[in-house]
């Protein structure tokens, strides 16, 4: 694999380079006072020196005073919504001559190029691999967008308030399933990309591209932003014994206590890049064809465990604590790895200012005392 | 009567020792009923206790101008006639066979008066009449559930 | 129907598309509770499927929801369904006629356990029976594969009693014990009246080495699995099945999520004392 330092002048032409290539090159840009995620079609489109400001419950764009494209962290959309749209037809149904006809909804030939994925957003994405296309079940609609995406993951310069990505052992560093990654160095008057292949796809594109080749001062640049990056988190999350301290407090009064603060609104779920829970919905039309679309869900909702006419989990301590339990432990169990990334957006965009590591830290507090 | 099978079906029974067998074993006769035979009738005199070997008896309750409803089955092993030691001796409910039934018979007063005597009796039949009573409130909370009901 | 992943020759098989099948038969259970006899309408093959397997079933334009499948697994062709009315889409698929036709995907889910050489006690409740009622046709079909064989039923009330023809017929046969209780009792009933617990002593099968599956309300699963460990049968040997909401009974909506568990692939039937503790705990 390579690397070259590439110029911010240069920039525009991996955005030229993936569009001439049939890509949506879709990346962050400023949309509603947040950094969403969108259609990106030149560099302006990108969040040109806009930083951001988050605390638990807090969020707010703020004015660098460079022309960083990446001086900020993550928003309160994810990638997931291009994978697993918040709404996808999946089959058509026809009755047609007495017996009803089934089409599946073929999959969007759009080819997306992800450009400006955070480390841990790319750990997300390889969580919910696991998820839709890593068993016999494969959602196609998922393989589909999956397989043909191009990644260009940036590393983070700066650490978010609410992130905790080296604790969860996802970032800031991008270490696989990327086709290009990315540091981006402002110094003085240098402003570069240095970007390191990890595909023959990422090869082809960083060949089109001017720029010198990569040095050693070049990677320990990088290895020395990381480093400070992930010296600056804003929370921590002792994730050894999470599983049993989950496991040990299905009884804990804790429960009770989040339940007090938290308003069952479903925000979280919807920021979190690996939550994958949907629900089916019916829609007929007047000429009876009736199509099944797929809409994402909450488990915070009270329809969410219907089971005749009442739910297992109908109170708002029983549902968090699925969701936190899910979220730390049985994902273990279902996946083989922690559902969470540490990406701190459901810290940042809880209304009541839940913090899920402080929870943890509550957790382990009183379970300890227990065992004692 | 020879209570041998009753060994695996009645709780009683089962726990009886050797010398207490013997005893129950020279008290107890042998009826059969044969099937809607009543067995005894609601506020009748206690004056006997039964432990069913086989056969189904069921326990009713007479209503006004409707015909007896069942509150409960009682099968093979089952203690029956609590009120025998409890006052005012005098049966709750009409007990009928729905299958041709055999059962063990115990005079009340005589057992009663035995109990008086021998405290290890005494507490054995309180254990079973306990036991019993305890396993049909048991039941009877989780019927009132109506746990196959709408919804 | 297939599709083909974008830039790679393999196909994908979409397996939240539905098979229609058709209505072939339709008999009245109880007041709010049919059984269907479904056969596939495309000309496909049959859903060969394992005694406690589900599927899950579609009607146009209403829904789709996971029903257990209730008929003989030596005879897939005839996809058998009981159904009680209890929902939107429940009540549109008891309301169905003959010839018309619904959407089938499955077969999905772990089944009831594969024994050999045992006592099999089967114990169901209510609407129970109908997951179980594959079970009793397989054994009976494999006799020398068992050794006892008994079937405790409990039913709300007489005119509750699923399946009144077969049970009678089974009931009538030297190879299987069937005790039926009802919670109450109407006109002419001869039989018992009371919880369906007593009924399993009566079974005559040996507790030490029986293989127990159990289903019906959750409540009634509970109390049933105590009696029979008090009874002496082992710990390991106690199956249930438990229901969950299932949106895509794939593994996908997470709705279904018991703890750690799916229950459309992780069960719906499940050994008692993996799940003893969280059924305990409520609203896992």
């Amino acid at each position: 694999m390579s690397a070259k330092v590439v110029s911010f002048e240069r920039f525009p032409t991996l955005i030229g380079a993936l569009q001439e290539s049939g890509h949506t090159v879709v990346g962050p840009t400023v949309g509603e006072h947040a950094i969403v995620y969108d259609e990106i079609l030149t560099i302006d489109d990108l969040p040109i020196g806009v930083g951001d400001s988050q605390e638990s419950g807090t969020y707010a764009l703020t004015r660098r005073p460079d022309n960083a494209l990446f001086g900020y962290t993550v928003g309160p959309t994810t990638w997931k919504r291009f994978l697993f749209p918040p709404r996808e037809t999946l089959l058509s149904v026809k009755n047609v001559d007495g017996t009803l006809i089934f089409d599946s909804t073929p999959p969007s030939s759009t080819k997306y190029a992800f450009v400006g994925l955070r480390p841990c957003e790319l750990a997300a994405m390889q969580i919910q691999d696991r998820v839709f296309i890593g068993s016999d079940m494969v959602d196609p609609h998922y393989a589909s967008a999956r397989s043909s995406m191009f990644t260009v993951a940036v590393n983070c310069a700066v650490a978010g308030g609410t992130c905790f990505c080296s604790s969860m052992d996802t970032g800031p560093r991008v270490v696989d399933g990327y086709d290009l990654a990315l540091t981006e160095v402002i110094d003085g008057d240098r402003h570069e990309f240095i970007i390191e292949t990890g595909s023959t796809a990422g090869e082809e594109v960083l060949d089109t591209m001017d720029g010198r080749e990569a040095i050693d001062d070049d990677f320990a640049a990088v290895d020395a932003i990381v480093a400070n990056t992930a010296a600056h988190m804003g929370r921590t999350m002792e994730t050894d014994d999470v599983y049993d301290v989950l496991l040990a407090s299905l009884e804990s009064t804790q429960w009770d206590d989040v339940a007090k603060r938290c308003l069952s609104c479903t925000s979280c779920t919807l920021v979190c890049p690996t939550c994958f829970c949907s629900t089916m919905e019916d829609v007929s039309d007047l000429k009876c064809t009736a199509s099944r679309q797929r809409r994402w869900d909450s488990c915070f909702t009270m329809e969410f465990t219907n089971l005749h006419q009442h739910s297992v989990r109908s109170t708002t301590a029983t549902q968090y604590r699925q969701w936190m339990t899910h979220k730390l432990a049985y994902w273990q169990d279902q996946f083989d790895t922690i559902g969470c990334v540490g990406c701190g957006r459901c810290l940042t965009w809880c209304p009541a200012g839940i913090d899920i590591t402080e929870e943890v830290k509550k957790l382990r507090t009183a379970a300890k005392a227990v065992a004692v | 009567m020879n209570l041998g099978d009753l060994r695996a079906t009645s709780r009683l029974i089962a726990r009886l020792d050797d010398e207490q067998f013997d005893f129950f074993e020279s008290l107890a006769t042998e009826i059969i009923l044969a099937p809607d035979e009543v067995l005894f009738r609601e506020n009748g005199e206690a004056k006997r206790f039964f432990i069913i070997a086989r056969g189904i008896i069921s326990l009713e309750v007479e209503r006004a101008a409707k015909p007896s409803t069942t509150v409960q089955t009682v099968g093979e092993g089952a203690l029956l006639g609590l009120s025998w030691r409890l006052e005012p001796h005098r049966w709750m409910w009409t007990a009928r066979a729905m299958t041709e039934t055999r059962l063990a018979v115990f005079d009340a007063a005589f057992m009663r008066s035995e109990c008086a005597s021998n405290s290890d009796l005494d507490r054995l039949m309180w254990e079973a009449v306990a036991k019993e009573a305890s396993e049909r409130l048991q039941h009877t909370r989780i019927q009132m559930l109506d746990l196959y009901g709408g919804g | 129907m297939t599709l083909t992943k974008t830039g790679e020759m393999t196909t994908v098989t979409d397996p939240m598309l539905p098979r229609p099948f058709k209505v072939m038969a339709k008999r009245s259970e109880t007041h709010d509770t049919i059984t269907l006899d479904l056969e596939a309408a495309d000309g496909g093959t049959p859903i060969a499927f394992t005694p406690g397997q589900f599927t899950m079933v579609y009607v146009h334009g209403v829904g789709e929801v996971p029903i257990s499948i209730a008929g003989n697994p030596e005879s897939p062709e005839v996809l058998t369904h009981t159904v009680r009315a209890v929902g939107g889409v429940t009540n549109a698929i008891v309301g169905l006629n003959l010839g018309d036709v619904v959407g089938i995907r499955g077969p999905f889910g772990k089944g009831w356990p594969k024994t050999v050489g045992k006592d099999l006690l089967v114990i169901a409740g209510g609407i129970g029976l109908a997951p179980v009622r594959p079970m009793i046709h397989h054994a009976l079909a494999n006799r020398d594969e068992y050794q006892c064989l008994g079937l405790a039923y409990g039913a709300r009330a007489p005119s509750e009693v699923l399946y009144r023809d077969e049970l009678r017929e089974w009931n009538d046969r030297p190879d299987i014990n069937i005790e039926v209780t009802v919670d109450r009792a109407e006109r002419g009933w001869r039989g018992s009246v009371g919880v369906v617990t007593p009924l399993v002593q009566r079974l005559r099968c040996a507790a030490g080495d029986a293989v127990a599956v159990i289903c019906g309300p959750e409540v009634m699963m509970k109390i049933v699995a105590r009696t029979l460990a008090d009874r002496g049968v082992l710990d390991e040997n106690i199956y249930v099945s438990l229901e969950r909401n299932m949106k895509c009974g794939i593994g996908f909506c997470g709705h279904c999520q018991f703890g750690s568990d799916f229950m459309c692939k992780d069960g719906p039937v499940v050994p008692y004392m993996a799940v003893a503790k969280r059924l305990g705990i409520g609203s896992i």
